[in-house]
């Protein structure tokens, strides 16, 4: 009696553990499905309190880009998957990398305004250059 | 104590890295990454890569005596709001991108992201020539803007705004003639002419 009570109580608890690692093995391959499948990003470049109107967006080393229309929107033209690199420029602003992860479909790269300060007082020209073209 | 100059690279020909930067001529700025790519992804040293980029920054972008002469105003007149030069950097960068015309900040800043963007270390570096009698409070101010970069584990320098060409004092327009010398020049030689205003950057170029 004893015996059979046991054996009972094992099969149970045999199953339900079967039973869990399926469902955690179905659910991590799908999450790993996810991230290996390649999908259609798209997002809106955006800085402090507006959008990057004609911003880049190319997929690192490579030729393949698109620019962000007026409203600093984008979709980009090829699928992408898991740890593709975006890299996201725009003259006024600090270019930043953007990888896609997690499966995501949508990004809203943020870039900052640049630091660099303008000097140049100095005329475009070392001393010893001549002012009149070679040709003549 | 070992200078970093052009002749550290003498085994390698620059004409495959400039040829390629001249297929590319009239390419325009409206996309770094890409232009970046397409000077620098079939060269396989950062010397080279950084030469087209070089090669191409010089015989594409135009001086512009307007914003040089419009700088120097706002420099000397101390009532310009930071609001205004704020206004002028947007100037600068939007006529850069829109007309490929610049001043000396703008010549060292396209080369600094173009680097940038195909993996090369690169800064802007602000100072004067020692020589110049351009002063602000009897002192000698930046007023001009040029490159260090690192390549195999050094700093050298370069002038693109020197390199390029210059402007027809009279007729005050740009004319493109390429001078090589600035490229990865000796830095003694470029000291006499190209004093940073952080001494760092010139104490570094001599005890490398």
């Amino acid at each position: 009696m004893k015996t059979k009570h046991i054996t009972t109580k094992k099969k149970v608890t045999s199953a339900i553990a079967t039973i869990c690692m399926i469902i955690a093995f179905v659910f991590t391959s799908q999450t790993a499905q996810a991230q290996a499948v390649e999908r259609t990003v798209s997002g809106v470049v955006k800085t402090h309190n507006s959008v990057v109107p004609g911003a880049a967006i190319v997929l690192k080393g490579t030729n393949i880009g698109v620019m962000a229309d007026d409203d600093g929107a984008f979709t980009f033209p090829q699928p992408l998957k898991d740890n593709d690199i975006l890299i996201v420029s725009s003259m006024a602003f600090e270019d930043m990398e953007v990888k896609i992860e997690r499966g995501t479909t949508y990004i809203e790269p943020f870039l900052e305004g640049t630091a660099i300060v303008i000097v140049g007082a100095l005329r475009t020209a070392p001393a010893q250059k001549k002012a009149i073209p070679k040709s003549m | 104590m070992t200078s970093a100059q052009r002749s550290d690279f003498a085994h390698i020909e620059f004409t495959t890295a400039d040829y390629k930067a001249s297929l590319l001529e009239g390419e325009e700025l409206y996309n770094l990454p890409l232009l970046s790519h397409k000077l620098t992804s079939t060269l396989t040293t950062d010397v080279e890569k950084f030469r087209a980029i070089y090669y191409w920054v010089t015989h594409n972008i135009k001086g512009n005596d307007a914003l040089t002469r419009k700088s120097k105003k706002m420099y000397l007149d101390k009532s310009y709001s930071d609001a205004k030069r704020s206004v002028f950097k947007q100037e600068v960068l939007t006529t850069l991108v829109n007309d490929k015309e610049t001043l000396c900040t703008g010549y060292a800043y396209l080369i600094k992201k173009l680097a940038l963007l195909s993996g090369i270390t690169c800064e802007v570096i602000n100072g004067y020539d020692p020589t110049s009698t351009f002063k602000s409070n009897g002192k000698l101010i930046a007023n001009h803007a040029w490159n260090s970069v690192r390549l195999d584990g050094k700093w050298y320098v370069c002038d693109a705004t020197w390199s390029s060409g210059y402007t027809d004092v009279k007729s005050q327009l740009f004319i493109y003639d390429f001078d090589p010398s600035y490229f990865l020049m000796e830095p003694e030689e470029f000291l006499k002419k190209h004093h940073a205003t952080n001494e760092q950057w010139n104490d570094l170029l001599v005890m490398q």
